[in-house]
């Protein structure tokens, strides 16, 4: 080993063991507030050592929660280090794979002690008042014997669980009671509980129909068949969700049916427990966690949605005799769960009606906000399904084309786009793609929910939109003013179109609005959002989240394009608006956030920027909070931030503030598919760029100011344009900079390309292009060119005459520029004459 | 002696971590018992003399013959454990004397050749072969609790002196855990830096 290799190495172990004493003590604390704890200790160490040490943190305490069963949640930890410091997936997956090391040896462990179990149990045997009359089958932790009550005379399945279980054995009959008190018709019936040589027992209903997986193996259900069967087990998971039960690991194996064809749910609450610690690895156990759901894989706190998911998962494999998703082995297996979308149902079963799909769909979506609210839901929806009524879920994949088509389509969408997309999605699609057009996650959350409210009610809607947009049509496409000459002919149409239906008369208003926002039409525009407005509030309140939404536009609309006073009354809008999230979902909210960023944004359009710094220091702190922080709402707060610092000339905080966002975007924009990113969002790094720059030149350091024109000057020409007014303004000034840093032959070039640019946009004599042209003058002097100096003087004047009135202001400047030159020029030469003699 | 100690001691462990089968997991194996044999022997005869009661709390041999008795060595999978190391230090000590004898015998300060040492070495085979060929001798034992000592005197502090020691009785990490009244991941923590702080000693020794 080399010299340095040796010092590494005593190194490292003098920082494993600070890191090992740091654990003893909290170790030593835990389970006090253990997050908090942790923060401080991480403070004990060099940044080097610190995601090592809060990886050992999160498992010490994962695993102390999980043996005093308390719950661990990892988000608590996440915002104790910078982002990507510590590789969360990759620590999910470790604890993964420990869970199933554990589970394999309790199973390894649990088998031996069950089989030394059935050993001494022969048919004909008695275990309290059940006598055995047939095995019916045995697994890794538990045997399950056909058996007579002799009390009752009745036949029951006794599952035997083996006696390493006996920890769980009070809460197996805590569970077996409740689900006893349930007495549903589609729950297997739990008969009673004992122990038997250490481990619990459970005298269950026979169900000798056979399970559903069995019969999936043989052949595929019809649509029909499939939606009764679920409908049955949503029944029954819905009626367990009533009394707190959740099932956590339903799939087809789980579903017994009986010989008349009933389906009857089993393992209710009960093979959780047969896991130990891991509470999610029971499908792994058995080969196949292909039915779990997403948010079991990373170990979140379980909800009934895992429910909604596994309903669909059984749906799923009803409809094409398999799970969800099936890797190759099970890691990946949980990569796929996590990440892919499952194979569509009407790829693997063609017949498949697509009501159904988009219903099966719908439960398995990733993210369970967007899953049915409940199993019941979902019934429900199924019912309708089979009586022919339209379904509430809708056609996924094309929710998903058009919101990928607004994401990559600047602010306002061809209308002509938005007609095909219409007529396809449905008027759903239409609002949410119009919604989305000024990209906000929480509110498209939002709406969304309002499109799912309307379908019902979207004819007229639909009606009226396909008017406006065939008169679109006729016009040209793609223009702003075609897209203003429909909607001016929209508009008074909007008036008796909705008579019915206020609350779509002030969605399309708002959309109205909206769009007449982006076409810089402040008067229509408020007036739409303030009609708007006033519907929302007759039809939700005033506190409804589709009205604060609403407001929100409007004061947006009134910031961006109103006069002092409608920017005075944004802030009161927007206040309101502030305080109604906050009262609703309190200060540590996405949606309360989003508020202060806003009410910040409008604040700043009035001058108040101690306030706008306040504020934004508040969001940013209870951004830092929440469990999954968001890059664009960071970034926005960021920029607010570095704004403010400026504007109250606080240099070198905004220079770090503006730093720091650049960084950011920068590197969220280099990561991200570059058809998800906004040409608006590479023009506002663009123009942080440019801002910096600005800054930096303030404070002094003309070195950084100039690598920043440079580097920031060709982003401009390709975002923007050659002659787009900040690609010019940024031209400028790294002109000027590099004249006032005197060097001129590097400036020559810029000099010229600028002053043909400027010639171009603004005309040959237009003030700024003499501008330009007297930095040109400025550099052909220190050059010591100096007939080109007078040539370009002159070709100025003749400019002047040419494209100005006579006697106009430029002419005589022009003229007495190059007289002015002319003068010292004869100067200089007498006084070299005189020199020389 | 071989070139790089240090890829004879981690290559000698990473043939033991191989599984039971491997020759090195035999040698070790035989290696071990033979100790565990020898250990006991001495113990019982120690015993008589009645040895200072701190002393024996703190004895290599007492750990041995204590896991040994209560069949914990057979449960588990000592092979990557801390025994190697320090009978791996031990031996290495107990061959370069016996090198240096020959050495003396063929007169003076020649360097040894290979063909001198029952079957010597390259660098990789170094541990599997030199385990192999001799067998622990009393004189073994006393070096075994010299180097005992000297690496226990490395650790951090006694809470992870005990958790070395309970190791080496044989103990299991959740059984460590419970009596040490910490997390698995702790002891799994602290058995790594002890292993590793051990390895660099070892190696440094030579």
């Amino acid at each position: 080993m080399s010299f340095h290799g040796l010092i590494w190495m005593k190194t490292r172990l003098e920082q494993r063991n600070q890191i090992d004493e740091l654990c003893d003590r909290f170790e030593e604390s835990w389970p006090v507030s253990a997050t908090k704890v942790a923060g401080e200790l991480l403070q004990k160490i060099d940044e080097g050592g610190r995601p090592e040490l809060l990886c050992e943190l999160i498992t010490i305490h994962r695993e102390r929660c999980l043996k005093s069963k308390t719950e661990f949640l990892i988000e608590d930890f996440r915002a104790l280090l910078p982002n990507d410091s510590v590789d969360f997936d990759q620590l999910q997956a470790r604890f993964r794979t420990d869970d199933l090391r554990d589970a394999a040896t309790a199973t390894k462990q649990g088998s031996s002690c069950l089989s030394e179990m059935t050993s001494q149990l022969s048919l004909g045997d008695r275990i309290d008042s059940y006598e055995l009359k047939e095995l019916l089958g045995q697994g890794g932790m538990s045997a399950v014997y056909r058996a007579t009550d002799s009390r009752l005379n009745r036949e029951v399945a006794l599952k035997i669980v083996a006696s390493s279980m006996a920890d769980a054995v009070p809460r197996m009959q805590a569970e077996a009671r409740m689900i006893a008190s349930l007495d549903h018709a589609h729950i297997v019936q739990v008969f009673g509980t004992g122990t038997w040589s250490g481990g619990p027992y459970l005298a269950l209903e026979l169900v000798d129909g056979g399970s559903l997986d069995v019969l999936l193996s043989d052949e595929l259900l019809t649509a029909r068949r499939s939606a009764e069967i679920v409908i049955d087990i949503a029944e029954a998971v819905s009626a367990a969700h009533e009394s707190g039960l959740i099932h956590r690991d339903l799939k087809p194996a789980n579903v017994l049916m009986t010989t008349s064809g009933v389906v009857k749910l089993a393992d209710f609450g009960l093979s959780r427990d047969l896991n130990l610690q891991s509470q999610t690895i029971s499908g792994a156990l058995l080969g196949t966690p292909g039915y779990m759901s997403p948010e079991q894989t990373t170990g979140s706190r379980p909800t009934t949605a895992i429910d909604v998911y596994g309903l669909g998962g059984i749906l799923y494999a009803c409809l094409t005799g398999r799970p969800p998703f099936r890797g190759a082995n099970i890691p990946d297996t949980l990569t796929l769960i996590r990440n892919e979308e499952p194979v569509p149902v009407r790829r693997l079963a063609p017949s498949t009606p697509v009501d159904l799909e988009s219903i099966c769909q719908k439960c398995l979506s990733k993210d369970p906000l967007h899953r049915y609210a409940s199993a019941a839901d979902l019934r429900d929806d199924l019912a309708a399904f089979l009586e022919g009524r339209s379904v509430k879920a809708r056609p996924v994949s094309l929710w998903t084309k058009a919101l990928r088509f607004s994401h990559r389509n600047p602010v306002v969408v061809s209308l002509a786009t938005c007609l095909c997309v219409a007529l396809v999605a449905g008027v759903s699609g239409i609002i949410v793609q119009w919604q989305r057009a000024e990209s906000n996650a929480v509110a498209y959350q939002e709406q969304f929910q309002i499109a799912e409210e309307k379908v019902e009610a979207a004819s007229a809607l639909q009606e009226f939109m396909r008017s406006v947009l065939g008169a679109a049509q006729a016009a040209k496409t793609g223009e702003k003013t075609d897209i203003s000459d429909a909607i001016a002919a929209a508009l008074p149409r909007v008036d008796e179109a909705f008579y019915e239906h206020p609350e779509i008369e002030a969605a399309v208003r708002e959309t109205l609005g909206k769009t007449l926002r982006t076409l810089e039409q402040a008067t229509v525009g408020i007036e739409q959002y303030r009609r708007s407005i006033e519907l929302y509030e007759q039809v939700y309140g005033r506190s409804d989240f589709r009205t604060l939404h609403a407001i929100d536009g409007l004061a947006g609309i009134m910031r961006s394009l109103g006069n002092h006073d409608q920017r005075l009354e944004a802030i009161e809008l927007r206040k309101f608006v502030l305080s109604e999230r906050i009262r609703q979902k309190g200060e540590f909210h996405f949606d309360s956030i989003s508020a202060m960023d806003k009410l910040s944004a409008a604040l700043g359009q009035v001058g108040e920027f101690d306030e706008v710094e306040r504020l934004t220091l508040k969001a940013m702190a209870a951004l830092s909070r929440l469990p999954n922080g968001d890059d664009r709402m960071a970034e926005s707060l960021q920029y607010n931030l570095a704004g403010a610092y400026w504007q109250q000339e606080k240099l070198a905080e905004a220079r770090s503030a503006f730093e720091t966002l650049i960084e950011r975007m920068s590197r969220r924009i280099e990561a991200a598919d570059p058809d998800s990113i906004f040409r608006h969002e590479r023009i506002q790094l663009c123009k942080s760029k440019g801002t910096l720059a600005l800054i930096v030149h303030d404070l002094g350091d003309v070195v950084a100011a100039e690598g920043l024109y440079r580097e920031l000057l060709p982003e401009f020409q390709e975002l923007e344009g050659l002659g787009h007014r900040r690609t010019l303004s940024v031209h400028r000034r790294l002109v000027r900079l590099l004249i006032e840093r005197k060097k001129f032959e590097d400036a020559l070039p810029f000099a010229e390309q600028l002053l043909q640019q400027h010639s171009a946009a603004f005309g040959p004599a237009a003030g700024l292009t003499l501008e330009v042209r007297r930095y040109l003058v400025s550099i052909y002097q220190n050059l010591k060119r100096i007939d080109r100096v007078e040539q370009f003087l002159r070709e100025t004047v003749a400019l002047t005459v040419k494209h100005r009135e006579p006697g106009h202001d430029y002419i005589h400047q022009a003229k007495s520029e190059l007289d002015q030159f002319l003068a010292n020029r004869q100067d200089v030469s007498e006084a070299l004459n005189d020199g020389g003699r | 002696m071989p070139l790089s100690n240090e890829q004879s001691v981690s290559l000698w462990l990473h043939d033991l971590r191989q599984g039971e089968d491997s020759a090195a997991g035999k040698v070790w194996d035989r290696y071990f018992q033979k100790l565990v044999r020898l250990a006991q022997g001495h113990l019982r005869n120690s015993e008589k003399r009645v040895e200072d009661e701190e002393d024996v709390a703190l004895s290599v041999l007492q750990s041995l013959c204590e896991g040994a008795a209560a069949d914990r060595f057979h449960h588990i999978d000592n092979r990557e454990e801390l025994w190697v190391l320090l009978a791996t230090m031990t031996h290495r000590k107990c061959v370069n004397r016996i090198r240096r004898n020959v050495a003396l015998k063929r007169g003076g300060g020649k360097v040894v050749g290979e063909a001198d040492l029952a079957k010597p070495s390259d660098s990789s085979q170094f541990g599997l072969n030199d385990f192999e060929s001799s067998a622990p001798t009393a004189e073994t034992l006393a070096i075994l609790q010299e180097d005992y000592e000297r690496l226990m005197q490395t650790l951090r502090n006694d809470e992870m002196r005990t958790i070395a020691t309970l190791k080496m009785n044989g103990y299991s990490t959740l059984e460590i855990a419970e009596q040490a009244k910490m997390s698995e991941r702790s002891v799994r923590r602290k058995l790594n830096l002890i292993r590793d702080t051990w390895i660099d000693e070892v190696d440094a020794d030579v």
